[in-house]
């Protein structure tokens, strides 16, 4: 089943809102006519799981990198927000080829890695970027990228024994905070009073199925609100992935297993988890995968042959109802914000481009844009 | 064993694509659109795709150990000192690694491994023929098959760290010329005692092996065609980077050019103008011999095509890019008389798609190699 | 679904051997005997093989340092801090450990996974049992079930290594006994709290695990190798009030009476290994022999992956060769390491009601030669 697309007729922006789909008899008042015809209209694309802006391109491995803080394990005050350069290469990968929001969140380094903000891809300063309806994120990772890191420092937790203990002694210690009468007021306590007032929702990075389950385990024993970022593993067991009624955003899937931790890297897990009824969404981790190769996934997920609306969900609904952004965008529906990307074909195409993308009604880039540059 | 193969789109590579036919006999190629036999086992393509296996003229499966620990399974650079053209990729590969099988299944039937870029000269690499069925010898199309150098940012930043003798890239360039100018005081020396690490590198001053170079940066690529000018030695381009801001050069000397792997962050400086028009620039420019490389692991090595796909999308002809995965591979190892296009007498390594090679949405359904069935996705999988 | 299993000698643990038949439901042995007379769904054949309770590996690693990964999956000891006893095993348990299924096939389905032995406080364990799943929460016997202590060497090693307390062992009871203290003071600060009526801001979860230590819900589980290493062990029992069991007591013979008086059950081994260490010099089979003679409550570890748990018959069968009485080896293997991890209610021998955690060897377990060929959930294996 194809999904009705907006193909030759166009749709009236007004100020940043979509106001009106028109058909050629619409005679509203109007500055300007965007004629789309023999285009394919498609919502902005939407990438759930990034660091641009804070682990930035071409600046070489040092002078860019502000996307791990490794000097504690749990670092809860830390904000995206104030690592990132909104003139990365990587942010404007974003707009050129076709993504309009992106999620941006510390790295995985640490047990708690602070707090992750959401930003359309357009604009100087972040502040103005940042879409405000999205729900309040705390970066979290479990498994091997924390041990790596803190084994190599001989500090705790060198082992994962130590890593669910980590976060339990945080949330033990926001649970205290929260019921101490006489508390001063401290930035790490209150993000994380915040996720035990579900006010924020926990991206957790992992990818063993082990490490899911303590994840499961520490998040019953707390109750708190969690998606599972990556979940390499998790498609290897479909009953337990049913129990866990949790968002999943799966990716970066364009890799080579580098581990052992990858070894259960595939797009078939996309495949397995949709049809178990999970909300998929799909991350590039850019700059892993940078964002102007953003569609490449789209075209593998595509060999195994879903139902294409399904594949550019994973791109746009599904990532704004996990960021709990949908009524804002994810797609082009009246009252919603005006990004939508403009292609010369079926995006499905490879040889289609993305002629133009849009943000909040402007037109910010494309392909044609990235060329001149 | 013969047998044919009927019904297909035949894209031959080297010509038009066609509706026909193929008779394999003894794993090769024997006729094309062969009148019917009876008695001849005959498989019904239903009107799929053919296309000649796809040729990776550069990565390191197997000497990268795929999905297991990097520490104990990292055989691809030898990084303990900076020439080392005695070291064959051939010694550091693990027979058995998943890499083999995830190539397979994506349709690369023929591989070039090399060693890493982590030195200045790093060593052999070799050409294997991406077939389960043979014995590991037996795979082996060429021991030798190009001498691995590099040059830029990677030899440094080993090198400062490991050997300590490399801190800029005037040293790397050193490095190069001290170790071939070694070579050839060895070779007028008398009574001399054999010498592997000598031996190589004449045979790269004798045209014997050609020099395959890691060089991303512009300034880097004219650094090593004055080193290779020089000794008067042969040379292929490995990533060129940066190769679309001056193909002039490489038009005037005929430089062979492997460009990729196109789909990794601009994440170290000398890879900031990768760019993916280069290899349309370069077919503008006049240069024919282009291919294209994933150097998997950087990128998986079922991006081959993806890059092809996608240099189309930035205006390379369709042509060239299935030349630059198939033929033009095959030619810069050498081995272009046996793999790398549908042709009557070359081995019968080949892929049936259910779309065109060039859409990456296209799944490989079959994959032939020296005419034998080697693997099919309906029954063991696709593996992405 | 009712399974019957007949033509078997079962070897009960509680009864002497007999030729007899089981009736297998829901998990659980219905009903024992030499004929079963129930109505039954399907019928196994046992091929007059021995049919035995699983065993249990009352002390193992098993899953925290998974086969043929390295360094990347060592999650058996939290060097980082001596005093760690809000880590637990069941966090870092890998459940498609390779380990677990061959130790399966050598007849062992249940064990007891503890952290290492580098902390004088260690952290929680807990108890799997062998299932084909590959999640961790289908494997649960028991969370929680003991607080991982440890004496002698290996902390004064690990930690004299970063000029750090302990560096002897006066300072390893030093840190264990400063740990009891610090929980003897929450537990009072907790019930001031509570008799004033006021909110109790402070939770610590290290001192929580001391609360229940102090409380006697779980034991101390603590390694010992060296004769005055377990007297300093009992004597901390005594001094907070805590249970005990004591790890390895490779040294045991040496302070038997004491060991018998102060009540504390041991765990046994791995004597099937080389002396590294200086506090192993003395280490010797018969201790075994020793320890079924004093009748305290016993145990054969096999320490995994010090020893393999796959061939921990062989130790309880080299413990025979030293003297050892061979129904009590099997004891040891079963409702013993039941009894101190006190599972005992479900598993350690073959009786109505309890678990049917199985196997059917097809000859004596500590011949060398002879294989699991059945057990309750894998069926019929093959090695």
């Amino acid at each position: 089943m194809e999904r009705p697309r907006f193909e030759t007729t166009g749709f009236f922006c007004g100020g940043r809102e979509i106001i009106w789909f028109f058909s050629l008899s619409f005679t509203g008042p109007h500055d300007e006519v965007l004629n789309l015809s023999g285009h394919y209209v498609y919502p902005g694309l939407i990438d759930p799981h990034t660091h641009v802006g804070l682990l930035e391109e071409e600046t070489g491995n040092f002078a860019g990198d502000d996307v791990n803080e490794t000097t504690s394990p749990a670092t809860p005050g830390v904000r995206a927000i104030d690592g990132i350069n909104p003139m990365d290469a990587g942010i404007r990968n974003a707009r050129n080829y076709g993504v309009t929001t992106v999620c941006v969140m510390p790295g995985s380094a640490n047990v708690i890695g602070g707090e992750g903000v959401v930003i359309k891809t357009a604009g100087k300063s972040v502040d103005g970027m940042v879409v405000s309806s999205a729900r309040k994120i705390v970066k979290m990772a479990f498994g091997r990228n924390i041990t790596w890191t803190w084994s190599k420092k001989e500090k705790y937790p060198s082992t994962r024994l130590a890593v669910g203990a980590v976060l339990r002694e945080k949330l033990n210690a926001a649970k205290n905070y929260m019921a101490n009468p006489e508390r001063v007021c401290t930035y790490e306590m209150e993000v994380l009073a915040n996720l035990l007032k579900k006010e924020a929702i926990a991206r957790i990075h992992v990818a063993n199925l082990e490490d899911i389950e303590t994840i499961a385990r520490i998040a019953r024993e707390f109750d708190f609100d969690y998606v599972l970022d990556h979940a390499t593993a998790l498609h290897t067991n479909v009953e337990f992935a049913k129990t866990l009624k949790v968002p999943v955003i799966l990716g970066p899937l364009n890799v080579a297993g580098k581990s052992f931790q990858s070894y259960d890297v595939t797009f078939a897990s996309v495949k397995i988890l949709l049809e178990a009824g999970l909300l998929v969404s799909v991350m590039s981790d850019a700059p892993v995968i940078p964002l102007n190769l953003v569609r490449l996934q789209l075209f593998l997920i595509d060999r195994y042959r879903l139902d294409r609306s399904d594949i550019l969900d994973l791109f746009t609904e599904n990532p704004a109802k996990t960021l709990g952004i949908e009524k804002q965008t994810g797609s082009l529906g009246i009252g919603k914000d005006a990004d939508f990307i403009v292609l010369d074909g079926d995006i499905f195409d490879y040889r289609s481009r993305i002629r133009s993308t849009y943000i909040n009604g402007n037109a910010v880039g494309g392909e044609d844009y990235e060329m001149d540059s | 064993m013969k047998w044919i193969l009927k019904n297909a789109i035949l894209h031959p590579v080297t010509a038009e694509a066609f509706r026909g036919s193929l008779l394999i006999d003894k794993g090769k190629i024997a006729q094309i659109n062969p009148p019917e036999r009876k008695g001849t086992q005959t498989f019904d393509a239903n009107g799929h795709h053919l296309f000649p296996g796809i040729v990776e003229e550069h990565c390191h499966i197997g000497t990268h150990g795929e999905k297991t620990n990097q520490t104990a399974d990292q055989d691809t650079n030898e990084w303990s000192e900076p020439i080392t053209p005695e070291m064959q990729a051939l010694d550091g590969i693990k027979i058995f690694d998943f890499g083999f099988r995830m190539a397979l299944a994506n349709g690369i039937t023929t591989l070039n491994i090399f060693p890493g870029s982590g030195s200045p000269i790093t060593g052999v690499g070799v050409a294997l023929k991406n077939d389960p069925s043979l014995r590991f010898e037996e795979r082996i199309l060429i021991k030798e098959s190009g001498l691995k150098m590099a040059f830029g940012e990677n030899p440094k930043s080993v090198h400062s760290k490991t050997s300590k003798t490399i801190q800029t890239r005037m040293a790397t360039a050193a490095l190069i010329r001290k170790a071939f100018q070694d070579a050839l005081n060895y070779e007028k020396k008398k009574d001399k005692e054999y010498n592997r690490r000598m031996e190589i590198l004449l045979k790269v001053l004798k045209g014997e092996l050609t020099a395959h170079v890691h060089v991303h940066r512009a300034d880097d690529i004219q650094t090593i065609i004055r080193i290779a000018d020089e000794f008067g030695f042969k040379i292929h381009l490995e990533h060129a980077t940066e190769a679309h801001l001056i193909p002039k050069i490489i038009v005037e000397r005929q430089i062979p050019v492997a460009v990729g792997p196109m789909f990794t962050a601009k994440y170290k400086i000398e890879v900031n103008n990768r760019s993916l028009q280069t290899p349309a620039i370069l077919e503008r420019a006049g240069v024919k011999d282009l291919s294209l490389i994933t150097d998997h692991p950087v990128i998986p090595i079922w991006n081959l095509p993806i890059e092809a796909s996608m240099a189309v999308h930035y205006g390379l002809s369709e042509d060239l890019a299935l030349r630059a995965i198939t033929i033009n591979p095959a030619k810069n190892l050498g081995l272009d008389h046996r793999i790398g296009s549908l042709e009557v007498g070359k081995d019968a390594d080949m892929i049936l798609l259910d779309r065109e090679l060039l859409d990456p949405t296209h799944r490989v359904l079959y994959v032939w190699t020296n005419g034998n069935l080697s693997y099919d996705t309906e029954k063991e999988g696709m593996v992405l | 679904m009712r399974k019957k299993i007949t033509n078997v000698t079962i070897h009960s643990i509680v009864q002497k051997p007999y030729k007899g038949e089981l009736i297998i439901e829901d998990g659980k042995i219905a009903e024992v005997g030499k004929t079963c007379s129930q109505t039954v769904d399907e019928v196994i054949d046992g091929k007059g093989g021995l049919c035995f309770p699983g065993f249990i590996d009352a002390h193992s690693h098993i899953g925290l340092n998974a086969e043929g990964y390295g360094f990347e999956y060592d999650d058996v000891n939290e060097m980082t801090n001596p005093v760690t006893p809000e880590v637990r095993t069941e966090d870092a348990f890998v459940p498609t450990d390779a380990a677990l299924k061959e130790s399966a096939l050598g007849g062992v389905l249940v064990h007891c996974v503890l952290t290492g032995s580098a902390n004088p406080v260690g952290g929680l364990a807990f108890i799997v049992r062998h299932t084909p799943s590959n999640l961790t929460g289908d494997k649960v016997v028991q969370r929680d079930v003991g607080l991982k202590m440890a004496t002698g060497e290996n902390p004064k090693r690990v930690y004299g290594a970063k000029n750090q307390m302990p560096v002897t062992r006066m300072g390893t009871a030093a840190v264990i006994r400063k740990y009891l203290q610090d929980g003897k003071n929450y537990i009072e600060k907790k019930a001031k709290a509570e008799k004033e009526k006021k909110p109790f801001f402070e939770t610590d979860l290290k001192l929580e695990i001391a609360e229940k230590v102090l409380k006697k819900i779980i034991p101390v589980r603590i390694h010992c190798h060296r004769s005055e290493d377990m007297l300093t062990a009992i004597r901390i029992k005594e001094e907070f009030g805590i249970r005990m069991v004591i790890e390895h007591a490779t040294e045991y013979l040496k302070v038997r009476e004491e060991i018998k008086k102060s009540g504390v059950p041991v765990i046994l081994g791995p004597f099937m290994s080389c002396r590294p260490k200086v506090e192993l010099k003395d280490m010797t089979y018969k201790t075994y022999k020793g320890a079924l003679e004093d009748g305290v409550l016993m145990a054969c570890m096999s320490d995994h992956p010090v020893f393999p748990s796959q061939v921990l018959r062989l130790q309880a069968g080299m413990a025979v060769a030293y003297g050892a009485d061979e129904e009590g080896m099997f004891r040891a293997l079963t409702i013993m390491p039941a009894q101190i991890l006190g599972i005992d209610q479900d598993f350690g021998s073959i009786e109505k009601g309890k678990q049917a955690s199985l196997c059917i060897w097809d000859g004596h377990p500590f011949d060398a030669r002879s294989r699991v060929i059945w057990n309750d959930q894998d069926s019929w294996t093959t090695l």
